[in-house]
C-alpha cells in the first residue's frame, strides 16, 4: 500500500469582501469535498443568524466571524481533484492580525491571491503586503484570481488593467513573470470555477480548478546532495540517551562520517533510528534518533556532510520583516533551534506595498527592512535561496515575537 | 475525505511529542481509549523507542462502556503505561454539554494542580469540527483553563510556544493535522489495537466513542479495519454526528473550549 498524497498547502490572500470565502467555499461545494452535513449546517446557522446563505460561511466558524462577517484566525478546508489533494489556508486581512496571516502563511507551497475587480476596489495594499510576506519567506508561485468579473460586465479591459498594476508589482518585489498566472472569475456566480466561462470567451485558459492542479507540483528538492539535520536536542529512551532531529536534506547512512556544525567537529553515525525503528538509511522529511561515537552536547547544532553552504555564522545579512517596531538594537533571535541575541543595524529600508525603499534608514512595522545582524554566539546557517530550512529566522523582544527573517 | 502522506504526518507528530517533552518539566497526556488517543500513545512509543515516557490520563465518570474500561486495562499492561484515572462525578440533573464541560473540567483541574501538571497532551483533530481547525499545535490556557482564540501566540516555521501563563497550563496538540481515515489507516498499518466498539456487532458499530449516555451507535456491517476504511471513503456523515453534546448550537464547542472542555 503507497500513501503518497501529498496535499498542497495554498495560501489564501486578499481582502475579506473580496470573496476569499466565497471562492473556496463554492470550490467546496462544487468539487463536492465537504459533507453534505456540513452544508446544512451551514445552512442553518445562516438561518439562526437572519442571513442568506453564503458557501463562505462553510469555512468561518467562530461565532464572532460568522456574525460579524469577519475571518480572525487562519481556516483550513481541504479539497480533492484529480488525484491531488489541495488545502487553503485562510488568513485574516487584518493588520492587528498579521501574526495570525504568518502563521498560517509560513505552511505554503504557493499562492491564490483573490482581487476583486469591481469599480473602487481592485487591488489593496493590504494584500500587497500579504503577497510581499509571501513571497519573502519563500512563496515564489503566485495565482492571481480577479473576481467580481460579474460586477463589471466581464470587461476584458478591466481584467488587464488589474493584471497589469500587479504584474508590475510583482516583478518589482523579485517574482519571475513564468511563476505568476492569472484568471478572471466570479466566485458568486460560478464563472471559470471548475467550468470554464462562457461569459468570457477572451480568456482562453484553464478554469481555477485546473490552474491549482497544473501548478502543484512536488516543491523542489532542497539541495538533495548536502545531508543536513537539525538537532532537536537529547532524548531519554528505553534504548538510552540518543540524539534527537530531523533530517532537512539529503540523507545519511549508518556509518556515515558527519560534520558537527558550527563546531566543525567530525564524527561518526554509531546507531540511527528512524520513527522508532532501527534503520540504515534516513532522509530528508524523517525524524530520527542516533548515536554518534562522539560524546559532544549537539543541542542546537546541525549535522551535515561537508559542504559549502552551511556554514557557522556570527554576522548574517538578513532581509526581515517585523510586525511590531524593534524599541532596541539588542534582540533576541530563534534560529536553527537556538536562542541567541543579535545586534542589528539597519541597511534598507523598504515599503511592501509598492516595492520602493524608503529614503531614510527606519524600520517600520509592517514594513521589510535589510539587516546587519550580529550574534552573541555562532551558529550553523545557510542563506535562505540555498537551504530555505536553515537561513530562517524569528526575532522577539521582551517575549514577545515581532517579526521573521531569511538570510540573504 | 483525503488520504494524506502518513510518513509525513507521522513525523510531524513525532516532532511535537518530543518537542513538549522538551520544553515542559511535567507532561501529561490525556486518554479516553478511543481512537485518536490511542494512536497518540502509539506515536509517543516511536518517539521514544519504547515506553510512553509521560503519565496518561483518564477522566472517568464511572459510565464508560464495560468494552472501554477492559481495554484500559488491557492496553495499560501491554504497554506498561503510567495510568492515572481521576473519578469525575455524574450529576444526574444535567446533560449534553454541561454534563461534559462541568464533571470532566472539574476533574481534570483537580488533577492538573495536585500534579502540577504544566503540559497536556490531547488528541483533538482539525477536520473533526470547524472550531477544532483554529487551534495552534502548542494552545495556551490560563489557570481557569480558559481559551483566549483571540490572542494566540504565533506558531511560524515549527516554533510553538512555551510561554506560560503562571498557573495555566498549555495543550500540546500531535494530530491537528490528521484526518479520520489517516487516522484509521495508520492504525491498520502499524497494527495498532483499538476498543472493539468501533467495530461491528449486531449491525451497529460506534464511529466516535463516548460514554454510555451520550454516545450513539451508527448503522454499519463494518466488521474490520479494513471495512471502516472502505465506509468512510464513501461517507457522507460527519463522524461526531452521533454525539449528543456537539448538536447544540454552532459555537458550543467554542464556548466548551474557551471553558476549559477539550
Amino acid at each position: 500500500m503507497v500513501f503518497k498524497m501529498h496535499v498542497y498547502k495554498i495560501a489564501l490572500l486578499g481582502n475579506k469582501d473580496h470573496g476569499k470565502s466565497t471562492t473556496i467555499g463554492s470550490l467546496l461545494m462544487l468539487t463536492k469535498s465537504i459533507s453534505e452535513a456540513r452544508i446544512e449546517e451551514a445552512k442553518r446557522i445562516s438561518n439562526e443568524l437572519n442571513r442568506p446563505f453564503e458557501p463562505g460561511f462553510l469555512l468561518d466558524s467562530f461565532s464572532e466571524e460568522r456574525e460579524d462577517a469577519m475571518t480572525i484566525d487562519t481556516t483550513r478546508a481541504q479539497i480533492q481533484y484529480k488525484g491531488k489533494g489541495f488545502e487553503f489556508i485562510d488568513v485574516p486581512g487584518h493588520e492587528e492580525l498579521i501574526k495570525n496571516m504568518l502563521s498560517g502563511a509560513a505552511y505554503a507551497d504557493f499562492a491564490l491571491a483573490i482581487v476583486s475587480a469591481a469599480p473602487n476596489e481592485g487591488i489593496s495594499n493590504q494584500t500587497k503586503r500579504h503577497i510581499f510576506i509571501a513571497n519573502l519567506i519563500g512563496i515564489n508561485k503566485i495565482i492571481v484570481a480577479v473576481n467580481k468579473m460579474d460586477a463589471v460586465n466581464y470587461d476584458e479591459n478591466r481584467f488587464n488593467e488589474i493584471k497589469k498594476e500587479i504584474t508590475d508589482y510583482l516583478i518589482k518585489i523579485g517574482v519571475k513573470n513564468r511563476d505568476i498566472k492569472f484568471i478572471p472569475i466570479s466566485a458568486y456566480k460560478g464563472d471559470n470555477l471548475v467550468e470554464k466561462s462562457s461569459n468570457m470567451n477572451w480568456y482562453n485558459e484553464d478554469p481555477l480548478i485546473d490552474l491549482l492542479h497544473k501548478t502543484s507540483s512536488k516543491k523542489k528538492k532542497t539541495n538533495n546532495k548536502i545531508f543536513s539535520a537539525i538537532i532537536q536536542g537529547n532524548i531519554t529512551t528505553e534504548k538510552g540517551e540518543l540524539i534527537a532531529g530531523k533530517v532537512i536534506s539529503g540523507a545519511v547512512n549508518l556509518n556515515d562520517t558527519v560534520v558537527i556544525e558550527p563546531d566543525d567537529i567530525e564524527s561518526k553515525v554509531e546507531i540511527l533510528y528512524v520513527a522508532g525503528k532501527e534503520k540504515e538509511k534516513a532522509k530528508a522529511g524523517n525524524e530520527i534518533a542516533l548515536k554518534l561515537d562522539k560524546d559532544i552536547n549537539v543541542e542546537g547544532r546541525v549535522l551535515c556532510s561537508r559542504n559549502e553552504e552551511i556554514k557557522s555564522m556570527r554576522s548574517l545579512n538578513v532581509r526581515a520583516f517585523f510586525v511590531d517596531v524593534p524599541k532596541e538594537d539588542k534582540l533576541k533571535i530563534k534560529i536553527n533551534n537556538n536562542e541567541v541575541y543579535g545586534l542589528t543595524k539597519i541597511i534598507d529600508s523598504i515599503d511592501t506595498s509598492s516595492g520602493n525603499h524608503f529614503s531614510d534608514n527606519k524600520i517600520r512595522a509592517l514594513e521589510a527592512a535589510d539587516l546587519d545582524i550580529n550574534l552573541d554566539k555562532p551558529v550553523a546557517a545557510a542563506k535562505f535561496n540555498s537551504i530555505p530550512e536553515l537561513g530562517k529566522l524569528l526575532f522577539y523582544e521582551e517575549g514577545k515575537f515581532i517579526g521573521i527573517g531569511i538570510i540573504i | 475525505m483525503i488520504k494524506q502522506n502518513l510518513n509525513e504526518l507521522e513525523s510531524k507528530s513525532i516532532y511535537i511529542i518530543r518537542e513538549a517533552k522538551k520544553k515542559f518539566k511535567n507532561v501529561a497526556a490525556l486518554w479516553s481509549m478511543g481512537k485518536d488517543s490511542t494512536t497518540m500513545l502509539a506515536l509517543a512509543r516511536k518517539a521514544f523507542l519504547g515506553k510512553v515516557p509521560f503519565p496518561v490520563i483518564h477522566i472517568d465518570n464511572g459510565i464508560d462502556f464495560p468494552e472501554t474500561y477492559a481495554f484500559r486495562e488491557e492496553l495499560t499492561k501491554k504497554w506498561n503505561l503510567d495510568l492515572i484515572v481521576a473519578k469525575s462525578e455524574i450529576k444526574p440533573e444535567l446533560s449534553g454539554f454541561s454534563c461534559c464541560g462541568a464533571n470532566k473540567t472539574e476533574a481534570l483541574k483537580k488533577l492538573m494542580s495536585e500534579y502540577n501538571f504544566d503540559a497536556l497532551i490531547v488528541s483533538i483533530r482539525r477536520d473533526e469540527h470547524g472550531i477544532r481547525a483554529k487551534e495552534r499545535v502548542f494552545s495556551p490556557r490560563d489557570q481557569d483553563f480558559k481559551w483566549d482564540y483571540k490572542n494566540q501566540p504565533e506558531e511560524i516555521w515549527d516554533n510553538y510556544t512555551s510561554k506560560l501563563d503562571k498557573k495555566g497550563h498549555i495543550r500540546i496538540h500531535p494530530l491537528l493535522d490528521w484526518n479520520e481515515i489517516d487516522i484509521w489507516t495508520y492504525i491498520k498499518k502499524e497494527k495498532i489495537p483499538i476498543n472493539p466498539l468501533y467495530l461491528s456487532r449486531n449491525g451497529y458499530r460506534y464511529r466516535s466513542l463516548g460514554c454510555t449516555h451520550c454516545t450513539v451507535p451508527i448503522k454499519s456491517d463494518a466488521k474490520n479495519i479494513n471495512d471502516i476504511i472502505k465506509e468512510l471513503e464513501t461517507t457522507d456523515t460527519e463522524e461526531r454526528a452521533g454525539r449528543e453534546q456537539d448538536k447544540e448550537k454552532e459555537y458550543v464547542m467554542q464556548k466548551l473550549r474557551s471553558l476549559g472542555y477539550m
